[in-house]
């Protein structure tokens, strides 16, 4: 039987080997040549990761992509597991409500991005003329640009805010009556029952969105403000893409990509210690 | 601290189902430092009295009073009760400590007086030695132990006990049963105590409350719901094993209602010697005694007898039993 299981996997073991396997071959292969595209490429040993040491931009885009984890991830957790305190209960048009939480996770990178672009519009932008003279310059300053990219994504946040959801619906609920039983307002419930049972949820989730964010700014950095100003969004993806496919160096590009991979990589390691710790695999 | 329930009813209504009545107009008054144990079989609605009075349902009618005072429209918190639930509901990340002063540090009490509390609540169950442990590593009688000690910790105005020894062995159940008591009589505190195991009911309560179909069947001490039954449902849920209930020409004279008798007053005796004739059809072997199932016509009639007088299996055997051991009952079921 659990042969049988096994290779009914072949088929998508062939596909990641394929789609996903050997391309990151080849951008690890990659990564120690010079490469433009139209010559053949030419081996340099080490070459690469020794310039990406002493590159400016890659460790200004690096501090960017940190920045918006800082900014973007405890904005994403917030808003998920507060909409999933908000909506956990089953009442009357609640699916209405979870279903509009859910939606704009499966907008079209693009398509959001561009409605974006309209909202952030510094002169006809909606937020613009509700704020008035106290809209912070969400495309033309350089905090203002990498604010507006993190608030963007804070709405994208259909499947954390499913796995919150289903986090607090898992928490009996014998355990709130007995705290309102002992006078436990809902603040104290809140600090001292809810969080508490769902950090380990919420540590994943963060992980999670950590590792997220390290890629997820691509669509929204390039359309709405192509890195700028003065290259605030200028994220480790976005700048890896330009150095690909604008300067064609795609040698140097894969040892970027190589370096994005082990931070993706330790991050992933830490979420597995973490699950572990925790028994949630 | 008294506990008054007046008229009290509560129906639960599903999405395009008719409402189903859970309570209808109960009665019930718990006098201070009196244990009332409300029994009943499953959907009787005993566990939605008990959330009733302590806040966690809102009756849709009737009035509710914890110390005299009115409590129908407050919160929870504000009832001053304590309650014990089936499952125990300890927070499972707090440790005993934490769990216990959980109330204590909701209402603001200053730190060192919660440790004093803690520690005291803790010596009084005999839990000290787990205090630093979180439920997981307890076992069922210590949880059910830290239960208990978190719900005396505040000094309530009433105790609300929810079947508490449901998930424990026979064993620990009888030592619990006792150690309860015990403890809610030192400490005086009134409590209302829900269980379906009628052997509860009657060796804890000062006075015992049967419910049926969300009402009061019967309200009184352990002996009235033993020696007199309300009822014939009353009749045959107290007791183990139950009252023989049976048309009333089988056991006294006349031929409507019922007529009772229970087991233990009923003696087999050589076949045609007794005032019934009839054949064993099943024992249930007691070790000491023989429960004895004796098909008496259309009718099936248990019987205890010593184990060495015990008819035998599908033996014929006589009953014998005296007038005065005779319960009469109603055609509506009501006793006479």
């Amino acid at each position: 039987m659990a042969r049988r299981g096994g290779s009914l996997a072949i088929p998508y073991a062939i596909g990641l080997g394929v789609l996903v396997g050997l391309p990151m071959l080849a951008a690890i292969a990659l990564a120690f040549t010079e490469f433009t595209g139209i010559q053949a490429p030419r081996f340099t040993g080490t070459d690469n990761f020794s310039r990406l040491v002493g590159d400016e931009a890659f460790w200004r885009s690096l501090g960017n992509t940190l920045v918006y984890i800082v900014i973007a991830v405890p904005l994403r957790l917030v808003v998920a597991i507060g909409f999933a305190l908000l909506l956990h209960r089953r009442e009357r048009g609640i699916g209405v409500a979870r279903a509009a939480v859910y939606l704009p996770s499966i907008v079209p990178d693009v398509a959001y991005a561009l409605l974006w672009l309209w909202l952030l519009n510094p002169l006809y932008g909606p937020l613009a003329l509700a704020l008035g003279s106290y809209s912070p310059d969400f495309l033309s300053d350089p905090w203002g640009a990498r604010i507006g990219i993190a608030l963007m994504g804070a709405f994208q946040v259909g499947e954390a805010f499913v796995i919150a959801l289903a986090a607090r619906r898992m928490i009996p609920g014998p355990l709130y009556e007995a705290a309102a039983v002992d006078g436990a307002s809902p603040w104290f419930t809140l600090r001292r029952i809810t969080l508490p049972l769902m950090a380990p949820i919420m540590a994943l989730l963060a992980l999670r969105d950590v590792i997220l964010s390290l890629q997820v700014n691509f669509v929204p950095a390039l359309i709405i403000t192509d890195g700028g100003p003065r290259y605030a969004t200028t994220y480790l993806p976005l700048y890896v893409y330009r150095t690909a496919f604008r300067y064609f160096r795609f040698g140097y590009a894969s040892a970027l990509t190589v370096s994005l991979f082990v931070l993706t990589g330790i991050v992933i390691y830490a979420q597995y210690r973490l699950a572990r710790r925790y028994r949630l695999i | 601290m008294s506990i008054t329930v007046r008229d009290v009813s509560k129906s639960y209504s599903a999405r395009r189902r008719e409402p189903v009545a859970a309570l209808r107009g109960v009665d019930l008054d718990a006098r201070d430092g009196e244990l009332i144990v409300v029994v009943g079989p499953s959907g009787s609605g005993k566990t939605t009295l008990l959330r009733c009075v302590a806040g966690l349902e809102q009756p849709d009618s009737g009035r509710i009073e914890v110390a005299d005072r009115d409590v129908t429209d407050l919160s929870p918190g504000e009832r001053d009760v304590a309650m014990v639930f089936q499952e125990y509901a300890l927070y499972p990340h707090l440790s005993v400590r934490e769990n216990i002063g959980f109330g204590l540090r909701a209402r603001k009490v200053e730190a060192g007086e919660v440790e004093t509390k803690i520690s005291d609540a803790a010596v009084l169950l005999g839990i000290e030695e787990t205090l630093d442990r979180r439920p997981a590593e307890l076992s069922g009688g210590e949880r059910q132990r830290v239960a208990l000690a978190r719900a005396i910790v505040r000094a309530p105005a009433a105790f609300l006990l929810d079947e508490p020894l449901s998930n424990l062995d026979a064993e620990l159940r009888a030592y619990m049963r006792a150690e309860i008591r015990g403890l809610q009589r030192r400490l005086g505190t009134t409590a209302l105590y829900v269980t379906h195991d009628q052997i509860e009911a009657l060796t804890m309560g000062d006075r015992v409350a049967v419910l049926r179909d969300g009402r009061v069947e019967q309200f009184g001490t352990p002996e009235e719901i033993y020696d007199s039954p309300a009822s014939t449902f009353v009749a045959r849920f107290i007791g183990s094993p139950p009252m023989n209930v049976v048309p009333m020409a089988l056991l006294a004279d006349g031929d409507r209602g019922f007529a009772g008798i229970r087991p233990e007053s009923l003696t087999t005796t050589a076949p045609g010697a007794g005032r019934l004739s009839g054949r064993v059809i099943h024992e249930d072997a007691l070790g000491h005694e023989v429960i004895v199932h004796v098909e008496v016509g259309d009718e099936v009639l248990l019987a205890r007898a010593a184990k060495a007088v015990a008819p035998g299996l599908h033996a014929d055997t006589g009953l014998a039993f005296a007038d005065a051991d005779v319960y009469r009952f109603g055609a509506d079921g009501r006793a006479l």
